[in-house]
């Protein structure tokens, strides 16, 4: 405060002033203020500069480990079984993946195998239906045009029709069963 | 003790910068100051507190204004001042702690049944106060200021917004119709 009284006594128009005013001076030094004249002398609740600064920072912080967090985590899905027993299940690479492929090999499409084949020899011809669920393999002589045998190609079959000795045996059923059932037979 | 008036003007200048905490500070440094001028002024303690309630508030608001480099205390001083003189205009029915005191008195109930809980002190000094209360406006802010408060000439013109002559002027009249006063007075 601009205190630090006035000399009283040096000015000739305090006479008799002077002790009276000194002494009121002093009166109203003793004065204080009768509480708090500031509200911001009080707890404030403004925030600092630098927490509007660390806020942010902190903020974009804890969104990038939660990005981090979900790609991690969508790209190694663990099922859980996997989770259940501890142990990590890694997607492995087959072996004809673009990962494994030598650099300068070509890849070949898939062709599909249709459902119905015909494999024509000099004799015959042979029908392989695979519509079904299993194989069936019908033989025809090209004079008859009718199916003489409808075999079904069993895994054993296979392997030894791969032989060409199931084939080779092949010898037309009795015709005196007189079942028919040619697709040409009538009635 | 007195605060530092160059802290003031720090002070000062950090709040006009924008820092609220500092202006707290400032507040806390100054708030007894206002208040005695106040007093000084012939406010009772509640009016006083309230005058230097709204200067801080004032001074918050113009901070803006204050200009780097001029005396804090000073540019404080004369809000309150302007404060002082809206409250004995506005207040004038109502009065001072001398017409309080001059009530009590006439009433004999004695000084201290009207002026509240303010504390006049002994007898001589509530009659000088009485007769500081009975001055013009100007003369009664020339004898606070400078004789109340001890400030310095060029204080207390820049307190009042005037020039220096002006203060010895106001000063000189002052004193000469304190001593009438109190020579009249039993």
């Amino acid at each position: 405060m601009i205190t630090g009284n006035q000399d009283y006594d040096a000015d000739d128009e305090l006479a008799g002033l002077s002790d009276g005013l000194q002494r009121l001076a002093r009166h109203l030094d003793d004065q204080h203020y009768p509480g708090l004249a500031w509200p911001a002398s009080a707890p404030r609740h403004a925030r600092p500069l630098a927490w509007w600064v660390a806020a942010p920072l902190a903020a974009v912080a804890v969104a990038a480990v939660i990005a981090a967090l979900l790609v991690y985590h969508g790209r190694s899905p663990q099922s859980p079984t996997a989770r259940a027993g501890g142990r990590t299940e890694t997607a492995r690479p087959s072996p004809r993946s673009p990962a494994n492929r030598a650099p300068g090999e070509k890849t070949t499409p898939r062709t599909a195998i249709p459902p119905v084949v015909l494999v024509e020899d000099a004799e015959s011809y042979s029908f392989i239906d695979t519509t079904a669920g299993t194989p069936m393999v019908s033989f025809a002589t090209k004079d008859s045009c009718s199916p003489l045998c409808v075999v079904p190609v069993m895994p054993e079959s296979v392997s030894q029709a791969a032989e060409g000795e199931k084939l080779d045996e092949y010898q037309e059923p009795p015709a005196a069963e007189g079942r028919g059932g040619g697709i040409n037979s009538g009635p | 003790m007195p605060p530092d008036r160059s802290r003031i003007n720090t002070l000062m200048d950090l709040a006009s910068a924008g820092d609220e905490d500092t202006f707290g500070l400032l507040a806390l440094a100054v708030q007894d100051g206002l208040f005695r001028l106040a007093l000084a002024h012939g406010l009772r303690r509640d009016d006083a507190a309230e005058a230097t309630q709204e200067a801080l508030l004032r001074a918050y608001a113009g901070r803006g204004k204050w200009h780097r480099g001029s005396d804090a205390m000073a540019w404080l001083c004369g809000i309150l001042v302007n404060i002082v003189r809206e409250h004995h205009r506005r207040q004038r029915p109502r009065g001072t702690v001398s017409d309080d005191l001059a009530r009590g008195q006439a009433a004999g109930g004695g000084p201290r049944a009207t002026a509240g809980d303010d504390d006049p002190g002994p007898e001589e000094l509530r009659q000088l106060r009485e007769a500081i209360g009975r001055l013009p406006p100007r003369q009664r802010e020339a004898i606070a200021c400078r004789y109340l408060r001890g400030m310095s000439l060029r204080q207390t013109a820049e307190v009042m917004g005037c020039a220096e002559g002006t203060v010895k002027s106001a000063a000189s009249s002052a004193l000469q119709r304190l001593r009438e006063i109190l020579q009249k007075a039993p």
